[in-house]
C-alpha cells in the first residue's frame, strides 16, 4: 500500500470528525479507521511481505498514523461525552424555585426566649436555679418576707386566695424564703424564674398571670454597690454593652434600701423618645438590700450576713425587646405570632 | 395624694424651683410623682364686661354681644344661656390657646366674632369641681374682677401645677402637705415656712364635757368645742386650694376639716355639739349594732369596728363615716372637733368590709403621725376662727393612752457605709440624716443614736437609716463593685436540664412552645385530668373562666388549636411544659398537640398527622433520657374513655405505672372545644415528674460484631386484629442471634379482608459475635420462628 494512502487517512479522519456530534457517529468513525476492516488494518496485513528495512520504515509510519487516529478520536470522544452528559443533566433539570422539603423547626413563645436568656446569663455568673411552688402559703408569700397580716403592702398585691392560708404566689420572692431557710448562715446565689398571679383585670399591660425572675445573693459583706455592679453586668449582657442603669428610691417590704432600676433606652440611647416616654430610661427591675428582718426570720444573723435581691418581669422585657404592644398576645399563642420568633440567640 | 404647687409654696420656699424638676427629684428620692399637671394651659385671656347683649335673629340660642376688655370693645357671638348685659366674663381673644384649640376670628351666620366668652370647663377645669350651671354656661365673675385684667388664671386660682404623688406604702407621711414640704426641704435644703396659727383667746365658760376611750384600738382622742360659728361658702383661696388637691368645696366648716387633713395628714371629724346625746364622747368597739350613716344607709357593725358613742348613742363610725344624727349641717352653730388616733388594722377591716373608703379612712389605714392630733386641732381652730367666726369654748380636751416614745435607733457610721458599699465621711452621713429631721447623738467615733421624727413611722431599723442617707445623696454616688463570694455550685437542676432537652427536641422537630394561663374554667378542669385528684378552687376569682387551677394542659392546647383554626392556621404542632396542681399533687407535665397535616413538602406532599407521629416523639424522648423500650409499654385505651378516641390512642405505661396517654381526641371533645373533626387533632400528655425520676444507667459501649449481619425476609398472613408488636416480640424471642426485626410491608387485599386476614412482611437481622453465621444455623432458626408463629399466634407463611 502506498505511503500516501496511509498518510491521507489523517486528513480523511479530520474531515470526518468535523461533523461528529454524538457518540454513535463517533463509534462508526472509530470502526472505519480502527477496525480489522480498516485501511490501517489492511496495511498491517501487507506487512509481512516487506523487507526488514521497509518493515521498520513502514511500521513507524503505521504506528504514527494509528497513534494520531487514536488520540484524535479519544479527544473528540471526550468532548462528545461531556456534551452528552450536559445534555442529559440539562434534560433532568429541576425547578429550584419549587417548594423545599420542609425541615420543620418550631419556635419558642418569646416569653421563653426572654426567660431562658435571663436564666442563662445568671447561670453563667454562677447562680443556682431554683423553682418554688406556685401554690404557696401565706407564711412564705408574705410573713417571711416582712409583710405581716394587715400590712399596707398587702394591698399592693391583690391576691388569689385558695383558703385563709393558701394562695397563688404574688411574686417569686417566696423562693428566697424557702432557700434561705434550707441552710441558715450559708452564702447563697440563686435565681428563681416562675409564674406569679395577681388579681388584676387583663388588659394591654396587665395580666392576672405573669412571670418573674427573682435573684438573691447572700454572703458576708454584701453591699448595695455589689447589687449595682451585678445588675449593670446583667443589663449590659441582656440589653447591650451601651446600656446604662440608674437607681431610684423605692419600697418593697423585704428589702431596705429598695430601688427601682431603670435601663437607658436602647431606642434613643437615653435622649428621650416615644418608647421611653421622653425620659430616656425604661423601668425594668425592682431590687434592694435584703431586709434584716427577712434574714432574721430565716435564722441568718443579719449582723454578719447581708444580701441583695432583685426581680425582673419577664413579659415586660419581652414586650420591650420584641415590640409587643399587648401582653395578651403572649398568652394567645397565634402560630403566625410564634413563627416570628424562630431566631434563637 | 394630689399636691398643689401654690399651696406648697406657702409652707416651703419654692423660689427658683420648677415643678417639673421638683417632680423629678421627688421621684428619685422615693416619692414618685406620676404626673405634673398644669391646672390650665389657656393663654391670651382677659377679664371683660358685657356691655351689649341681644339674641341673634337667625338663631334660637346664639347671642350677639359687645364686650369691653379695657382697651377695646369686641364683637363676640356667644351661645351660653347665661350671657347678659353687665356680666363680668372671661374673654379668650383671637389667638388665645385653650385646651380645645386656638381661638380664631370667625363669622357666624354673617356676624363677626372676635373671641370667645369662656366657661371654666373650656379652660380645662375638671367637671367634678363644677356645678351644673358652671358646666352649661360661661363663668360668671364677681364684681371684684377688674375689666382688662389679663392675669385671669391667677384671678381664678388656675395658675397652679398639681403634682400627683403615687405614694408607696412606706411613705404615708406624705399624705400631708406639710410633710411633703419637709421632704422638699430635705432634697433642696430650701427654707421651711411655719404655719401661722393665731393664738386664740378662750372664752371662759364652764363646759362639762368628757372625752375618753374604752378600747385600746383608740389610744388617743383629742377634741375641742367651738360655739357660735356661721356656716357659709368658703373663700376663693380655700376653694381653689381644695380644687387643686382634688377635693370639692362644700362649705367653710367641711372645707376646713378637709384642708387641715390635707395639710397635717390628720383626719378630723366635726360633730354638731347640740345633737350629741350627752356631755361626753368616747371610743369603743361596736357591740354588733346597726348604724345609720351620713349617706342615709344602714350598716351592720361587728365587734371589730371602732365607734364613737355618747351615752349609748352611736355618733360616728370612727375614721370611716359620721352618723346621720350628729354630723354637722348648714344649721350647725356649735361644734366639737374630733382628732383621734385609731388602730389602722381595725379601720382597714371596717372600710374593706363595708366598702366605705374615704380620704380619712385611707389615712388611718396607711398610718398617721401618732403625735399630731393636738397640732391638727390647733390648725383647724385657727382657720375656723378666721373663716367661720365663733368662740373657742374649751381648752383642747385630751385623752392620751398612747405614752408615745420617740423611736431611737442605735447604729454606726460604719454600718451605713458597709450596707451601701460607700466611703461617706461620718460628718456627711450625720448631716444628711439631719436633713431628714433625724437627730444624731454620737456615742463615740463610730456609734450613734438616731432620734426619728414622729412623722416618719416607717423608720424602725438601722437599715432604714442607710436608705435615708442614699436616697437623699443619690444612688449615683454608689461606685459599682462586683461581689466577692465563696465559690458555689450553680446552674440548673437535673430535672430542669431534662426539661430543656425535651423542649429542644420538640422545637427542633417543628413544635411551637406555647404558654397558657394556669387558671381555667370549671367546665374544662376535669378534661384529660392527669392527676385524678380534686381541683384547687380560687376563693376570690375575677372571672369564672379563670377560677380553678388546671389539672391537665390539654384543654389549654385545645383552646390554642381552636383559636388558630379560626385564624386559618391549619397545620401545626404545639406543646407546653408546666406544673399542674390539685389538692394533693403538684406535677410537671408535658403536653403536645398535632393539628392537621404533616407538610413534608409544603402543600405538594402532605400526610395527616396520626397517632404514630406522637408515638415517635415519645420514643425519641425516651431515647433521649436513656429509657430503654423494654421498660415501657403502650396499652389500649378503654372504650369508655371520654377524652380519647379509644381506637386511635394509647396509655403510656412506664415501670408498671401509667404516666401518660396520647392519641386522637374523642369526637365529643372535638365538639366541646368547637373544633371540626376534619381538623384532625392528636394530643399527648406525659407526667414528666415521674418520667424524669426514672433511674437510668450510664452508657457503656458494646463491642461491635466483626462478622457481617445476615438478613432474611418473611412474608406472613395472619388475623387482621393481631398486632405487629406481638409478632415482632414472638420472632425476637426465638433466638439470641436475632438482633432486629422490622416490618417493611403491610398488604390488605379485598380477598384477605373478606377472610379477616392481613399480610405482613418482616425483615429479620441475625448478628453473631463469634463466627460467621452458616446457612444451616439460619434456616434452623427460621424454621423455629415459623413454627412458633404458627403455634402461638396462628400466623402462616405466605405462599
Amino acid at each position: 500500500m502506498e505511503k500516501e494512502t496511509i498518510l491521507k487517512l489523517k486528513e480523511d479522519l479530520i474531515k470526518d470528525l468535523e461533523n461528529v456530534t454524538n457518540s454513535h457517529d463517533l463509534e462508526e468513525i472509530s470502526i472505519k479507521y480502527l477496525s480489522k476492516k480498516s485501511t490501517l488494518s489492511q496495511a498491517m496485513q501487507s506487512f509481512r511481505t516487506l523487507s526488514r528495512e521497509e518493515k521498520v520504515e513502514y511500521g513507524k509510519l503505521i504506528n504514527e498514523v494509528r497513534t494520531f487516529i487514536e488520540s484524535k478520536i479519544s479527544e473528540v470522544s471526550k468532548k462528545v461525552k461531556e456534551k452528552e452528559l450536559i445534555d442529559k443533566l440539562e434534560s433532568d433539570k429541576i425547578d429550584i424555585t419549587a417548594p423545599s422539603s420542609l425541615i420543620s423547626t418550631g419556635a419558642k413563645n418569646p416569653f421563653y426566649l426572654v426567660s431562658d436568656e435571663i436564666v442563662d446569663i445568671f447561670v453563667s455568673m454562677g447562680f443556682k436555679v431554683v423553682e418554688g411552688p406556685e401554690v404557696e402559703s401565706d407564711h412564705y408569700n408574705f410573713e417571711l418576707l416582712n409583710i405581716p397580716k394587715n400590712h399596707p403592702a398587702r394591698d399592693m398585691q391583690d391576691t388569689f386566695y385558695i383558703n385563709s392560708n393558701l394562695l397563688l404566689r404574688t411574686h417569686t420572692s417566696p423562693a428566697q424564703a424557702h432557700e434561705l431557710e434550707k441552710n441558715p448562715n450559708k452564702p447563697l446565689m440563686i435565681i428563681c424564674p416562675g409564674k406569679t398571679y395577681r388579681r388584676d383585670d387583663d388588659d394591654m399591660t396587665h395580666s392576672h398571670q405573669f412571670a418573674q425572675v427573682e435573684g438573691l445573693v447572700v454572703g458576708k459583706g454584701i453591699t448595695l454597690a455589689n447589687l449595682k455592679a451585678t445588675l449593670e453586668l446583667f443589663v449590659k449582657k441582656m440589653f447591650g454593652e451601651k446600656r446604662e442603669i440608674r437607681l431610684r428610691s423605692s419600697y418593697f417590704p423585704f428589702t431596705e434600701p429598695s430601688v427601682e432600676v431603670d435601663v437607658s433606652c436602647a431606642e434613643c440611647n437615653g435622649k428621650g423618645c416615644q418608647v421611653c416616654k421622653g425620659t430616656g430610661y425604661i423601668e425594668i427591675l425592682g431590687a434592694g438590700m435584703v431586709h434584716p428582718n427577712v434574714l432574721k426570720m430565716a435564722n441568718y444573723d443579719p449582723e454578719i450576713y447581708s444580701g441583695f435581691a432583685f426581680g425582673v418581669g419577664i413579659e415586660r422585657v419581652a414586650m420591650l425587646r420584641y415590640d409587643i404592644n399587648d401582653i395578651r398576645k403572649i398568652y394567645t399563642n397565634d402560630i403566625r405570632f410564634l413563627n416570628q420568633f424562630k431566631k434563637r440567640g | 395624694m394630689k399636691v398643689s404647687f401654690k399651696e406648697l409654696s406657702k409652707y416651703v420656699d419654692l423660689t427658683n424651683i420648677n415643678p417639673y424638676d421638683l417632680a423629678n427629684k421627688l421621684t428619685f428620692a422615693g416619692i414618685e410623682v406620676e404626673e405634673v399637671k398644669k391646672l390650665s394651659s389657656a393663654n391670651n385671656l382677659c377679664i371683660g364686661q358685657v356691655i351689649f347683649c341681644e339674641n341673634m335673629p337667625e338663631s334660637d340660642h346664639l347671642h350677639l354681644t359687645k364686650v369691653d376688655v379695657g382697651n377695646e370693645i369686641l364683637d363676640i357671638v356667644c351661645g351660653a344661656p347665661n350671657v347678659r348685659k353687665g356680666l363680668k366674663v372671661i374673654v379668650a381673644k383671637v389667638g388665645a390657646k385653650l385646651p380645645g384649640g386656638e381661638i380664631k376670628k370667625g363669622f357666624i351666620r354673617g356676624h363677626e366674632s372676635n373671641g370667645m366668652l369662656c366657661s371654666l370647663l373650656e379652660l380645662g377645669v375638671d367637671k367634678k369641681y363644677l356645678t351644673q350651671n358652671q358646666i352649661d354656661g360661661i363663668e360668671e365673675l364677681d364684681d371684684k374682677a377688674t375689666v382688662g385684667d389679663t392675669n385671669v388664671l391667677e384671678y381664678l386660682g388656675l395658675d397652679d401645677y398639681v403634682l400627683d404623688l403615687k405614694l408607696l406604702a412606706n411613705r404615708s407621711d406624705c399624705n400631708a402637705l406639710l410633710n411633703v414640704a419637709k421632704e422638699i426641704y430635705s432634697i433642696y435644703e430650701c427654707k421651711l415656712k411655719d404655719v401661722d396659727i393665731v393664738s386664740s383667746s378662750i372664752k371662759k365658760e364652764n363646759i362639762d364635757f368628757t372625752i375618753y376611750s374604752k378600747t385600746d384600738k383608740c389610744k388617743k382622742f383629742v377634741a375641742k368645742i367651738i360655739k357660735g360659728i356661721k356656716i357659709k361658702d368658703s373663700p376663693s383661696w380655700l376653694k381653689y386650694a381644695l380644687r387643686s388637691m382634688g377635693v370639692r368645696s362644700i362649705n367653710n366648716i367641711v372645707d376646713i376639716g378637709n384642708y387641715v387633713m390635707l395639710l397635717t395628714g390628720q383626719p378630723l371629724h366635726i360633730y354638731d355639739l347640740d345633737k350629741v346625746c350627752k356631755n361626753e364622747l368616747y371610743a369603743d368597739l361596736s357591740s354588733n349594732e346597726k348604724f345609720t350613716a351620713l349617706d342615709d344607709k344602714t350598716y351592720d357593725l361587728l365587734d371589730e369596728d371602732i365607734v364613737i358613742k355618747s351615752g349609748t348613742t352611736l355618733e360616728c363610725l370612727a375614721g370611716v363615716m359620721g352618723s346621720k344624727i350628729s354630723s354637722d349641717s348648714n344649721e350647725t352653730q356649735n361644734i366639737i372637733i374630733e382628732s383621734a388616733l385609731f388602730d389602722s388594722k381595725c379601720i382597714r377591716l371596717t372600710s374593706n368590709r363595708l366598702g366605705l373608703s374615704s380620704e380619712s379612712s385611707q389615712r388611718f389605714v396607711k398610718g398617721i403621725d401618732p403625735t399630731n392630733q393636738e397640732f391638727a386641732i390647733d390648725v383647724a381652730t385657727h382657720f375656723i376662727e378666721l373663716l367661720c367666726g365663733g368662740e373657742i369654748a374649751s381648752q383642747t380636751i385630751v385623752f392620751d393612752n398612747l405614752n408615745h416614745k420617740d423611736v431611737v435607733i442605735s447604729s454606726s457610721y460604719k454600718y451605713i457605709n458597709n450596707r451601701l458599699g460607700t466611703n461617706f465621711d461620718n460628718s456627711l452621713i450625720k448631716k444628711t440624716l439631719n436633713r431628714v429631721f433625724i437627730k444624731i447623738k454620737d456615742l463615740d467615733d463610730d456609734n450613734f443614736e438616731a432620734y426619728i421624727p414622729h412623722h416618719r413611722i416607717d423608720i424602725t431599723d438601722q437599715a432604714d437609716l442607710s436608705e435615708e442617707v442614699i436616697r437623699i445623696l443619690g444612688f449615683d454616688k454608689i461606685q459599682s463593685k462586683l461581689p466577692v463570694v465563696e465559690m458555689l455550685v450553680g446552674g440548673l437542676s437535673d430535672e430542669k436540664k431534662k426539661e430543656n432537652l425535651v423542649s429542644d427536641l420538640l422545637i427542633n422537630n417543628g413544635f411551637y412552645k406555647v404558654i397558657n394561663y394556669s387558671l381555667v374554667s370549671p367546665d374544662v378542669v376535669n378534661d384529660f385530668d392527669i392527676l385524678n385528684d380534686k381541683e384547687v378552687k380560687i376563693l376570690n376569682p375575677l372571672t369564672v373562666d379563670h377560677s380553678v387551677l388546671r389539672k391537665s394542659l390539654i384543654p389549654s392546647l385545645l383552646n390554642n388549636i381552636n383559636y388558630n383554626l379560626n385564624h386559618k392556621n391549619e397545620d401545626f404542632k404545639i406543646f407546653e411544659i408546666s406544673n399542674v396542681y390539685s389538692e394533693n399533687k403538684n406535677v410537671l407535665v408535658l403536653s403536645a398537640a398535632l393539628c392537621g397535616n404533616n407538610l413534608y413538602h409544603h402543600q405538594l406532599n402532605k400526610i395527616k398527622y396520626s397517632f404514630y407521629d406522637l408515638k415517635g416523639i415519645l420514643e425519641s424522648i425516651c431515647d433521649l433520657l436513656g429509657i430503654s423500650y423494654t421498660r415501657y409499654q403502650l396499652l389500649n385505651v378503654e372504650k369508655e374513655n371520654k377524652y380519647f378516641n379509644f381506637g386511635k390512642s394509647a396509655y403510656f405505661k412506664l415501670n408498671g405505672k401509667v404516666i401518660g396517654a396520647f392519641g386522637e381526641i374523642h369526637p365529643n371533645i372535638y365538639d366541646k372545644y368547637e373544633i371540626k373533626q376534619s381538623s384532625n387533632v392528636i394530643v399527648m400528655q406525659i407526667n414528666l415528674t415521674e418520667l424524669f425520676a426514672t433511674k437510668t444507667s450510664i452508657i457503656k459501649s458494646k463491642e461491635l460484631s466483626k462478622f457481617l449481619d445476615v438478613r432474611r425476609d418473611l412474608a406472613l398472613i395472619c388475623d387482621k386484629n393481631l398486632s405487629i408488636g406481638q409478632i415482632i416480640r414472638e420472632i425476637s424471642k426465638c433466638s439470641s442471634l436475632i438482633s432486629n426485626v422490622e416490618i417493611f410491608d403491610i398488604f390488605e387485599s379485598e380477598q384477605l379482608k373478606s377472610n379477616n386476614k392481613k399480610s405482613l412482611a418482616f425483615s429479620i437481622t441475625f448478628t453473631a459475635y463469634d463466627s460467621t453465621l452458616k446457612e444451616d444455623e439460619i434456616n434452623q432458626i427460621l424454621n423455629k420462628v415459623i413454627s412458633n408463629l404458627e403455634t402461638n399466634l396462628k400466623v402462616e407463611l405466605r405462599k
